[in-house]
């Protein structure tokens, strides 16, 4: 008992000395992780026929060789993302292969940086909220108060804004998935930094038009470039609205009648997406709207996966298998887009709860989705340390079991997958419960997260305010 | 003393004109290749492990072991430009195997093994299966991989090392067409111009081969029971219902909640402007 005394003052110790730690710090300690990753990727590869680098580092690498050759990336078979990604890797082949994997990993602390700020300015509009509306109840409005005296040392922003891009930099899958050269941490950015703009134009009155204007800008670029997050939209532009959506007519109403924001919003998506996709079409035509976007809605691959779907597409694959009505299609893909709907109508009407309703979307969008692999989990991943702050109301032990669960179900999926691709076991049914296991893991995972979320989990010492 | 003398130049003589004999007479032995593949899962390897015999090493001879792959297999092309790059291993396939199909839509192909004759040499391919398309009536898809063939191509004027006996087709040679990675029967046209090029390009002899397996080259691949889609389907249907329609029961009195409050701070804000 002494013993797990001493040990839980240890993490304790250890807990405090990594906040106390400035944020630079981290950020210096982070670079040098990653730095060393990449070093380890090159040997490694140079040593193993098992690669450390993502195959789809070396696609888009063969993709900039072509452009470079004044070919199109596309005449790289396999290569299905945007040319954008094949100009970035150029340098792979003029300076160092390695150079993609840097600039990934920059990315991935570019993200955290954007987190850090992001949070600290959430948490410190936050306070000035809920402060205000304290005051209001005894009958003391005032304008917002810029002083944080009132709150504790663990509420304080510039620590919960530390430990959340913390969070992110010493995620373990995270750093290894962008010193691997995969593009992922690219593309999440911008879906941060469209949140990170939504958020400022609400404190910046006079930029606001230019802020979400930029936001669009950027939400029409990471669609260009990835297509999942366009069903963000929806939530960024409810985000905008200044009075609450209750019955369907003020929907519809919200849709056919935009504000002066949301307008912003709208035509800097649509300058944005047009404008890369109109270019893109000029220079290399049907082949990149096929190969870019296109083929992810015809792609059918029903070799085992996470997905709740899987043993449906592998049944599905079979000669006397009759081709599934539209009605029944669409019943299967409904659930996630009702839900879809019903997250942005919830949590995406104000812009304090809008990083959280990204992130739900996204944990959505993954766990209904016709293909699931580990990679996609960095969509949610990216978002989860904006709304660390938002689940105070869960236990630690609570916290902990949902990860554990949601780790459990993987590794219960883990075991008929292997028993199917290494030992040639028939496993497909047993492939296809795991996958309800896990589906049905992550929708109660998603359940608690939105039953114990909250947006203002202060402490305030009302002696100090009043 | 004489008679010994003589004697031993008589058995000098004699070992000498039997060892001659016997260099006259020599014959080369067929290559041996032993084939062996994993038992078991969707990824294995194939291990090629050849002997040639001693003529034909060192000579300047190369050879090419084609084995042939029905559409139940593929290869993964960038992890076979890995090994190549690692130099581990020497081959020509096709630049692009679509790995994400299933068996019904793939088609069969061929990959070239390629090195110079040494005594013994072992040489490791990964392959891959595919998933058959479910079925009624069977659980499992036998595979069969065809054993190799091997083919030898020596410079011109060593051309005598391939002896008749050793090849398959003696009036036939053979040209390698690595975009197809395979072996295209040398056919002269009117108008082809004979170019050095060509004529090594060309000079491929399919040899005799003893190959010898330890276990057949078959592989059971699982199918699943294609009559199992209904059920299958209703119970997607349903499950996906019952989660979404769960979720947004369970925390709706939070969400409400939540954007009332939400909206009482911001009609104060409003206030207070």
């Amino acid at each position: 008992m002494p013993q797990t005394k001493v040990a839980t003052t240890g993490w304790q110790r250890l807990g405090r000395r990594i906040l106390e730690t400035s944020f630079r710090t981290h950020i210096l300690i982070s670079a040098l992780l990653r730095i060393a990753l990449i070093c380890y990727g090159q040997i490694h590869d140079s040593e193993s026929a098992v690669p450390y680098t993502d195959i789809d580092y070396k696609v888009v690498t063969d993709g900039a060789r072509r452009v470079l050759d004044g070919d199109t990336p596309f005449a790289r078979h396999t290569y299905r993302y945007s040319p954008i990604m094949a100009y970035l890797q150029t340098l792979n082949i003029l300076l160092h292969p390695a150079w993609g994997k840097l600039f990934y990993a920059t990315f991935d602390l570019l993200i955290a940086t954007l987190i850090y700020r992001l949070v600290h300015m959430e948490i410190k509009s936050q306070y000035q909220k809920t402060v205000q509306h304290l005051l209001s109840k005894f009958n003391r409005p005032r304008e917002s108060d810029q002083s944080l005296d009132a709150l504790d040392a663990r509420s304080h922003p510039e620590n919960l804004a530390r430990a959340s891009a913390c969070f992110w930099l010493y995620n373990p899958l995270t750093a290894v998935i962008s010193t691997r050269g995969s593009g992922d941490c690219f593309s999440s950015f911008f879906v941060i930094l469209t949140i990170y703009l939504l958020l400022k134009s609400e404190h910046h009155v006079a930029r606001s038009h230019w802020l979400i204007f930029c936001a669009g800008l950027s939400h029409g670029l990471v669609i260009h470039l990835r297509l999942y997050p366009l069903l963000f939209s929806l939530a960024y532009y409810l985000s905008l609205s200044t009075r609450l959506t209750q019955t369907p007519l003020d929907f519809l109403c919200q849709i056919l009648r935009p504000n002066k924001q949301q307008l912003c919003l709208v035509i800097g998506t649509l300058v944005s997406l047009v404008g890369f996709t109109y270019t893109f079409y000029s220079m290399y035509g049907w082949d990149y709207i096929y190969e870019a976007y296109l083929y992810h809605f015809v792609r059918k691959d029903s070799r085992h996966n996470f997905s709740l779907q899987f043993l449906l597409q592998y049944l599905g694959s079979a000669p006397s298998v009759a081709e599934t009505s539209a009605i029944l299609k669409l019943l299967v893909v409904a659930p996630q887009f009702l839900l879809i709907l019903y997250l942005s109508l919830s949590f995406g009407q104000f812009r304090q709860t809008l990083p959280f309703c990204i992130f739900a979307l996204a944990f959505v969008i993954v766990t209904y989705n016709s293909v699931v692999t580990s990679q996609y989990f960095i969509w949610y991943l990216a978002i989860l340390p904006l709304c660390l702050n938002n689940f105070k109301l869960l236990s630690w032990r609570r916290c902990f079991s949902l990860l554990f669960l949601w780790l459990l179900a993987q590794a219960l999926w883990l075991l008929p997958a292997y028993l199917l691709e290494f030992r040639t076991w028939n496993t497909f049914y047993w492939i296809g419960v795991q996958g309800a296991v896990f589906f049905a893991i992550n929708g109660y995972i998603l359940e608690q997260l939105l039953s114990h979320y909250g947006f203002t989990q202060f402490k305030i010492s009302y002696r100090k305010l009043l | 003393m004489f008679s010994r003398v003589k004697d031993k130049w008589l058995l000098f003589f004699l070992v000498l004109a039997l060892t001659g004999e016997v260099g006259n007479c020599y014959v080369v032995e067929p290559p041996i290749i032993q084939v062996e593949m994993e038992k078991a899962g969707m990824h294995r390897s194939l291990t090629y492990r050849l002997r040639f015999d001693y003529p034909l090493v060192g000579k300047g001879c190369e050879y090419a072991l084609l084995q042939a792959f029905p559409a139940s297999v593929y290869i993964s092309t960038d992890e076979l430009d890995d090994l190549q790059r690692l130099k581990r291993l020497s081959a020509v396939y096709p630049k692009f195997v679509n790995i994400e199909v299933a068996t019904e839509r793939a088609q069969p192909f061929s990959v070239l093994l390629r090195g110079t004759p040494k005594i013994t040499e072992t040489l490791a391919l990964p392959v891959h299966f595919r998933y058959h398309a479910p079925s009624d009536k069977r659980s499992a898809a036998t595979v069969a991989i065809p054993l190799p063939e091997l083919y030898l191509n020596c410079p011109m004027a060593d051309s005598e090392l391939i002896e008749n006996e050793l090849v398959a087709r003696p009036d036939k040679l053979y040209c390698l067409n690595a975009a197809e990675s395979r072996f295209d029967e040398n056919v002269v046209k009117d108008g082809q111009p004979t170019t050095m090029a060509n004529l090594e390009r060309c000079n491929w002899r399919r040899v005799h081969v003893d190959c010898q397996l330890k276990t057949p080259l078959r592989a059971e691949i699982p199918v699943g029971q294609a009559t199992a889609y209904g059920p299958v389907l209703c119970a997607t249907i349903l499950l996906g219902w019952s989660l979404a329609l769960w979720t947004i029961i369970r925390s709706m009195a939070n969400t409400r909640r939540i954007n009332q409050r939400l909206n009482e701070q911001r009609l104060l804000q409003q206030k207070v402007k």
